[in-house]
């Protein structure tokens, strides 16, 4: 009885969750595109882009089109309809770049966040232009002091907010565990527009030690950009560029697939870019990619057997399938991954744990076709960390 | 040729609901996005609409659709992001929306919890639980049987109260 009657109250602060409306114009312009994508297009004709996208699996434009910025793929088959002009293309032969970094200090912190972000106009199917871009962000922040003053506290927490979104990271600090005075996070995004310029101020707090400091990051001269560049973790927008390039020579309506993306090499001990197509690339289109990646990361060209199509719709299948239940329940494990393995050209599923009879239970029910499993990996869902 | 005209109106009505509904599935930068797609993909289907079903549940069906798709591109974005990590242990970043830096602290809870649990929990617990649809919309909008939507709103609560540490449910002897 007990129970059910908490149950109830659970329900009541479900029903009183707050239901914030879209900013009124937002909404509008919401509604401005949609009128305007409807009444402009033909549903008869279908343009290349349409069929482009059915070809990736049936996803909403937006959604295939992410999926194409994100995994940097390139499947650009069904080109039977030459006529059209403008559609599935990018309508700015170049993306434009967003590059920022901004700085600011407090009496006991400095902080700096690095922003990337590229951003193509492309024409939707129903010709309208539609902005899709990607970043990533870096942000660090540093105790201005010793190392030593932060040695008898138990955690740290920093927020940060840009615009509309904003992170925080907190970390629970053991004894003796604490080595660096620096604390850094990353990620990234993408969809729309690039929602950032010069003027922004990202605000950060740090909790610390019963302290609490706020202060501002604004705007700083370019020059120490390279810098930046140079860091680890944009690796990926790397795939993005070297995607871009492919694109520009490859052209619309070629029938060669290609995807970048990044496997993770165990002999190596670190990320590989894997530049997959269906055909060898040209040695010329290879040396450019070689100097776009500059020796950053190492680059592994491979001819797939599969396209991106077929690992897609396979990833669609197997996870509709995952969704409805979680159907190794009562094996005592569970599927935490579906994703493209590229070097493997299989649909990776990352169990947990994994057993290899485990594995022969998930190929039991899947087959072993396209299917690649491999033991779930550990930060498949950001989660808040405990404050103690 | 479908009716623009109906899907304005549809749009006025509706769009709240279906804003709702993304927010907490999904998260609120990515509401935004697919907003849009949400109407035109209604506006493509819309010779099929039959009327069956309401117009409200047949929009929210649609946006719990292309939310299993952003799902799905998502696993990837994840894994991609995790590249980025560096060092990629200790430290876990969340995105936090302004929005609910607003809100209290156990509605905050209560949010970030339904966003950890599993799609169908999600899904149920927001149509049934937070925007009040009666278990035979949500089982319209879900395309689930009524007693699918009544076994699984009452395991998504029992997963949420587990996440919510056992904040609201106390066993007492």
């Amino acid at each position: 009885m007990k129970k059910h009657d908490h149950l109830d109250e659970l329900d009541k602060e479900l029903k009183s969750m707050p239901k914030p409306p879209l900013e009124e114009h937002k909404k509008y312009k919401v509604h401005e595109t949609i009128m305007s994508a409807t009444s402009s297009a033909n549903k008869e004709e279908r343009s290349f882009s349409q069929k482009y996208i059915h070809g990736l699996g049936g996803f909403a434009a937006v959604a295939a089109l992410l999926l194409f910025v994100y995994g940097a793929t390139m499947f650009l088959g069904e080109s039977d309809h030459r006529g059209d002009e403008g559609t599935g293309l990018p309508i700015e032969e170049e993306a434009t770049v967003y590059e920022f970094l901004f700085e600011g200090e407090s009496e006991h912190w400095y902080g700096e966040y690095y922003y990337y972000g590229e951003e193509t106009v492309w024409r939707n199917e129903a010709g309208v232009p539609q902005h899709l871009g990607n970043h990533s962000y870096q942000i660090v922040v540093t105790y201005k002091g010793e190392l030593v003053d932060l040695e008898s506290i138990d955690f740290i927490e920093i927020n940060w907010s840009q615009d509309a979104s904003g992170g925080s990271m907190t970390r629970s600090i053991s004894d003796g565990e604490l080595r660096k005075k620096e604390f850094a996070s990353s990620g990234g995004g993408s969809g729309g527009r690039n929602n950032i310029n010069k003027d922004q101020v990202i605000e950060v707090t740090v909790k610390w030690a019963g302290l609490e400091e706020s202060f501002e990051l604004v705007v700083s001269n370019s020059d120490q950009l390279d810098q930046w560049e140079n860091r680890g973790p944009a690796m990926f927008q790397l795939t993005m560029m070297v995607q871009n390039y492919l694109l520009r020579k490859l052209g619309p309506e070629t029938d060669i697939y290609s995807n970048t993306d990044y496997d993770w090499d165990e002999e190596l001990g670190r990320w590989v870019m894997v530049v997959a197509m269906t055909e060898a690339i040209h040695e010329d289109w290879k040396e450019d990619i070689l100097e776009i990646v500059d020796g950053k990361v190492p680059v592994e060209f491979i001819i797939s057997r599969y396209t991106n199509e077929e690992l897609s719709k396979k990833q669609e299948e197997l996870a509709e399938q995952m969704m409805d239940e979680n159907m190794f329940e009562s094996y005592g494990f569970e599927v935490q991954d579906i994703f493209i393995n590229q070097r493997e050209n299989k649909v990776q599923l990352g169990i947990k744990p994994y057993t290899e009879e485990n594995a022969q239970i998930v190929h039991h029910y899947f087959g072993e076709e396209m299917i690649h499993i491999t033991e779930a990996m550990e930060f498949e869902e950001p989660v808040e960390d405990s404050i103690p | 040729m479908a009716d623009t005209k109906q899907l304005s109106e549809w749009f006025h009505k509706y769009s709240d609901d279906v804003y709702h509904f993304l927010i907490y599935r999904i998260g609120f930068r990515e509401a935004e996005d697919l907003m849009q797609e949400v109407f035109i993909r209604a506006w493509k289907g819309m010779d099929s609409y039959n009327g069956d079903a309401s117009p409200k549940t047949w929009l929210l069906s649609i946006a719990r659709n292309l939310a299993l798709d952003e799902y799905r591109s998502n696993k990837k974005r994840i894994w991609q992001k995790m590249i980025s990590f560096e060092p990629k242990h200790d430290i876990r970043s969340e995105e936090t929306p302004e929005e609910i830096l607003q809100w209290n602290e156990r509605k905050r809870q209560i949010y970030h919890g339904i966003r950890k649990l599993k799609g169908n929990y999600r899904d149920v617990m927001i149509l049934k639980g937070i925007q009040e649809l009666s278990v035979k919309e949500t089982a319209s909008a879900l395309n689930w049987s009524e007693n699918k939507v009544r076994l699984t709103y009452f395991r998504a609560k029992d997963a949420l109260k587990r996440e919510l540490g056992g904040g609201i449910y106390r066993e007492e002897a």
